[in-house]
Parts: structure tokens; C-alpha cells; sequence
């Protein structure tokens, strides 16, 4: 039997797996601030596509018997409209490859997506 | 010099057109937003972009100025989303989407449908070179008649 294993440390808690798990043997549910990743203890698929997109490398098939995982993330809210949003691991992932293109913390960071694209629309409107 | 998709706010009459536009080509999901403070945002198809940077799978790929999207490499990770300083790129479900200039309509020789149908002259498609040389001629044109113009 295949197992699956999951390194806690390395998960971000993005959405990849969940995304890419065509037989959605691996769940994703965001309820309020609180992100629920559910893995199976293993899979029988002839497939490899969560270990594959995985960014961090967090998974890994080993054999044996192993337990059903689920890992929990605590989700950061937006500043602006309260929306949570992301995941602190993954902004952590993220900030700084942005920091590095941008040279700098971005302000927006605290911001989701949609206040993002309120607030730049607000500052072109501005611009003129 | 490029063409791209360039944004006059001030000319815009939140009439959504470029979102409805916009959605018919996308198979019902518009890759441009009408936002309340009356301007159409889409993406910048920045330089610089900050998505690239995130994107481990190659699925965000830049090309004669442009950041193209390859869905089938993409995982749904949300990271780019996360990246991204406007906001411009959504999430449908299990894949990213964002504005990839109509590229099937340009194969053909037309232009980006937002900018064939905003009604206001909103949405322009053209070089940077030829856009500010057409506001520095309506900047002008205002300040010799000391009205405010909105030409197109």
C-alpha cells in the first residue's frame, strides 16, 4: 500500500494539492479564519500529481500503513475588510520574493486581492 | 514598440461594458473589474511582475512584454494571487485566470474585446509612445481654451 506523508514543518497550507487531486481525495476548507487541509492516509491512484505541485516539496509517498493527516492554518484577515485571506505560511513564502523584485516590503501586504485591486484603483483616480 | 491595454480613468462611466465584454471571451469569467471609484483594472502585464517570481511551476511565463498565463501548468496554488500588487489576477474554482489581451483575438487581427466595446474611450489599445502624445495634445488643447476637454 501506498502511503502518503505529509512533512507538517514544510506545508504551507496552499491550495496546490487540494487543487490538483482530480479524485479530491485531498480537502480544502477555509471556515471563518481557520484553513482545513484533510490528507488520506494513502492512495491508490497511479498518480503523482500533488507530490509534483507541491511548492515547498512537503509531500512524499512511503509504503507501510500510514493514518489519515489533517493540518489546520490559521488564516490572516484582511486590514481593510476583515476577509481572511491567506494563510501567515504562505504569506511567508511569498513576501519575500516579493520584497526582493520590489526592493522592499510592499504596504499592500495586509491587504486581500480584492482591496488590492480597490486601493490601486482608488490611487489611479487620484493620479489625475 | 508594444501595444498594450491602456487605462483612462477619468473616462470611465462604470458602465461595465468591459466586464461583460470581456466575459463573453473568457467563457463567462471577465478578467477585468469595474471597480467603485469608477476605474476598469486589469493586468499590468508588469516588468517587474512579482507573480513570475512566485510562480514555481512555469506557469506564468513572460513573453514580448507580456505575463502569459499557461493553465495547464497551472496548480491552483493561490501564491500569484497573493503576489500580485493589484489584485488582477482571480481564482475560478482550481486554476488562475487573468487578462491575456484577448491573445485569441489578436491571432486575428482584432483588438482586445474591452477595448473594442468600452463605449467611453475608456480602454485604449496602443504604444505608450502614441497614448501620451494624444493626453499631451488634449492637455494642451485645454489649456489654450481654458476648458477642461475629455477628447478621445
Amino acid at each position: 500500500m501506498r502511503t502518503l506523508e505529509v512533512a507538517r514543518e514544510k506545508c504551507i497550507g496552499c491550495r496546490a494539492c487540494s487543487s490538483v487531486c482530480a479524485p479530491l481525495y485531498i480537502s480544502l476548507t477555509d471556515v471563518g479564519n481557520r484553513r482545513t487541509i484533510a490528507f488520506p492516509a494513502s492512495c491508490e491512484e497511479d498518480c503523482d500529481l500533488c507530490l509534483k505541485a507541491c511548492p515547498t516539496g512537503a509531500i512524499a509517498f512511503g509504503a507501510g500503513s500510514g493514518k489519515p493527516l489533517t493540518l489546520e492554518f490559521e488564516l490572516i484577515s484582511c486590514s481593510k475588510c476583515g476577509k481572511p485571506f491567506a494563510t501567515g505560511e504562505e504569506m511567508a513564502f511569498v513576501l519575500p520574493k516579493v520584497s526582493k523584485v520590489l526592493g522592499g516590503e510592499p504596504d499592500w501586504k495586509v491587504l486581500c486581492p480584492e482591496c488590492r485591486r480597490e486601493e490601486s484603483a482608488i490611487r489611479l483616480k487620484g493620479e489625475i | 514598440m508594444g501595444y498594450e491595454v491602456l487605462i483612462r480613468p477619468e473616462r470611465c462611466i462604470s458602465c461595465f461594458a468591459c466586464e461583460v465584454a470581456c466575459a463573453r471571451e473568457h467563457d463567462g469569467l471577465s478578467n477585468v473589474w469595474v471597480l467603485p471609484a469608477g476605474v476598469p483594472m486589469l493586468c499590468r502585464q508588469c516588468q517587474n511582475a512579482t507573480c513570475l517570481e512566485v510562480c514555481y511551476t512555469g506557469a506564468l511565463e513572460q513573453r514580448d512584454g507580456e505575463v502569459i498565463l499557461h493553465k495547464d501548468k497551472c496548480t491552483g496554488c493561490e501564491l500569484c494571487l497573493l503576489a500580485c500588487p493589484f489584485g488582477a489576477i482571480g481564482l475560478d474554482g482550481k486554476r488562475a485566470y487573468k487578462c491575456d489581451l484577448c491573445s485569441h483575438r489578436r491571432r486575428e487581427g482584432l483588438m482586445p474585446a474591452c477595448v473594442l466595446t468600452c463605449p467611453a474611450g475608456a480602454i485604449s489599445y496602443s504604444c505608450v509612445a502614441d497614448f501620451s502624445h494624444r493626453k499631451r495634445g488634449i492637455a494642451g488643447l485645454s489649456w489654450a481654451t481654458g476648458h477642461e476637454r475629455r477628447g478621445r
